[in-house]
């Protein structure tokens, strides 16, 4: 019992990172994915806010599920959800005022963002606190990955290096060039991927590589079932064929085999 | 605002600014989910423009008053985004009982995707966005008008491109999302032709 | 204004709104959908398409290999059922 506990737990945390990842293979919340890409540490800090925002929601969602009537839950989660993005907006602008500009709307659009809303509906409506909290820190985790890959991408390709400290001002202001060279000639950056094309591009390449290993993942998952289904409905007709062979002569018997050989031999050429 | 020039100049500038050359969908990042999800149906990525146009321009009309004339005499700004969202939803529920009870017709055109328009960015984006910028009660509106129609001019658009997109053999990982993605960033970039249109003062 | 009745105004605000719009909805989903409509009620690719959770079935990008192994497995079978019928015409 304790063990089935458990690996609920780490099966809620894990899925949110990489397995389900809430932007790459759900296709939620790509809104902000786009627009605050532009520099890899605006991408951090949205990530965090965001991993802030679902925990808190989930948890107290978790905590009220059975309060709250079945007719109204979505009121009530839009109205968690709210109360819990204006604390945010109000710390981000108190501590973190570079952060708060630059992420300008997006701060609030966490309320209609479709992770939060998803997850609340989802999960925390059905499990228990802790596999509420955990699954909110692996999702967290998985979108503010994903987010930064895309930024990373941004910036290196648009600006030449990647940008330290401009916007969490306690680090000190570096830049790391890759394509940009300040001293010497070499400027090898392409300032479109800055640009609002550069974020369609870049999110559709990313998807492009998920979707080939997602590719490869389900035809290897589907030439298994194909040939685990063809065994079962090879062995329900030599069944079939035993049983009328017992009433009636030897040639049944072969024609039955000769259909069962064909099928197995073409899904192995498949799988070749 | 320009002394020389009628207010109906400026206004009609600032529409056609906020639908093309600032557009919602491909240069404010805000309809996205639901510009990928609609796919390659015209017909509804046209409701789905209009339900998205409903919503907005009666939000804009009605939250930009509440924010001036409630919320900042009684000194409670922070209870914006919570006030809108609330609007914005009970709006939508109201419109969809008005559509229900006595326009079939209507219903039939966009009725099923107005409770989706609830968690649209679109219009919380919209919304937000006019108060947080300081804008005037008709350029906000002019804000909210071009924003419904830039939005439905793409989605619409991007529909019929995505219809020509399934005839051809693309390559098997970018079939789907990553190659609607990637044809929106040339929409983009050719969305940029605009940009010099409006002289900006 | 003193803090308090700031703070009172806002919860005030709050649950006046929360009010109309838990009536609103309580509302929209009782009333009954219009004669012509029923159709579309149902779950359907038209409400579907608007969302974005590639694992609902009508999503476009519904992708489960499993579904269409049985569908492929399907489909053999039915073609060798039609080529037994035709030897056992000849």
């Amino acid at each position: 019992m304790a063990e089935k506990v458990q690996s609920k737990h780490r099966e809620s945390f894990v899925s949110g990172i990489i397995r389900q990842n809430p932007l790459f293979i759900s296709m939620l919340g790509t809104c902000p994915a786009l627009a605050v890409t532009t520099s890899i540490e605006s991408a951090f800090g949205m990530g965090l806010l965001f991993t802030f925002v679902l925990l808190c929601s989930n948890v107290i969602i978790s905590l009220l599920k059975k309060l709250i009537p079945e007719v109204v839950h979505t009121p009530c989660y839009i109205v968690v959800i709210a109360a819990f993005v204006t604390i945010t907006k109000m710390f981000t602008e108190a501590f973190l005022p570079e952060l708060y500009s630059t992420l300008g709307v997006f701060l609030s659009l966490l309320v209609v963002n479709c992770i939060v809303l998803g997850r609340a509906e989802a999960f925390a409506n059905k499990n228990t606190v802790a596999d509420s909290f955990l699954d909110a820190i692996g999702n967290g985790i998985g979108y503010t990955l994903a987010i930064c890959i895309i930024a990373f991408f941004r910036e290196a390709l648009g600006t030449g290096g990647i940008t330290i400290g401009k916007i969490f001002t306690f680090l000190p202001q570096f830049t790391l060039p890759l394509l940009k060279y300040p001293g010497t000639n070499i400027d090898m950056s392409m300032s479109v991927f800055t640009d609002s094309a550069g974020g369609f591009i870049v999110m559709g390449l990313a998807l492009a590589v998920i979707m080939a290993i997602e590719n490869k993942k389900n035809t290897k998952k589907k030439v298994d079932a194909k040939i685990k289904m063809q065994q079962e409905m090879a062995a329900k007709k030599a069944a079939a064929a035993k049983a009328a062979a017992a009433k009636s002569p030897a040639p049944a018997v072969a024609t039955a085999n000769a259909a069962i050989a064909t099928p197995v031999a073409e899904t192995k050429k498949e799988e070749k | 605002m320009n002394p020389a020039v009628p207010y109906i100049v400026t206004f009609l500038l600032a529409i056609v600014s906020s639908m093309l050359i600032d557009n919602v969908v491909l240069s404010r990042f805000y309809g996205i989910c639901s510009f990928i999800g609609v796919g390659n149906k015209p017909k509804a990525a046209f409701s789905m423009g209009l339900a998205v146009t409903f919503v907005t321009i009666m939000a804009a009309l009605v939250c930009w008053p509440i924010y001036t004339f409630v919320l900042q005499p009684l000194q409670i700004p922070f209870m914006d985004t919570l006030t809108y969202i609330l609007v914005i939803a009970s709006l939508v529920q109201i419109v969809g009982l008005f559509i229900k009870k006595y326009s079939p017709a209507l219903y039939k055109a966009f009725g099923i995707y107005l409770p989706l328009i609830t968690t649209n960015c679109a219009v919380l984006g919209v919304v937000q966005g006019n108060t947080d910028s300081g804008l005037s009660f008709g350029m906000s509106m002019a804000n909210a008008i071009g924003t419904a129609i830039g939005f439905v001019i793409v989605i619409v658009i991007f529909s019929f491109i995505r219809i020509r997109l399934e005839e051809y053999k693309t390559p098997k990982a970018f079939r789907g999302i990553a190659i609607a993605l990637i044809t929106a960033a040339l929409m983009s970039i050719a969305f940029l032709g605009f940009s010099g249109m409006v002289p900006s003062n | 204004m003193p803090d308090w009745v700031r703070w009172l105004l806002a919860v005030g605000i709050l649950v006046v709104l929360l009010a109309i719009f838990i009536i609103s909805f309580v509302l929209y989903r009782k009333t009954p959908v219009p004669k012509g409509c029923e159709e579309f009620e149902k779950p359907s690719e038209a409400k579907c398409h608007g969302c974005n959770q590639t694992e609902c079935h009508f999503n476009l990008y519904y992708n489960d290999p499993v579904e269409k192994a049985k569908e492929e497995v399907q489909q053999e079978q039915t073609e060798e059922q039609r080529q037994e019928t035709q030897k056992e015409e000849n």
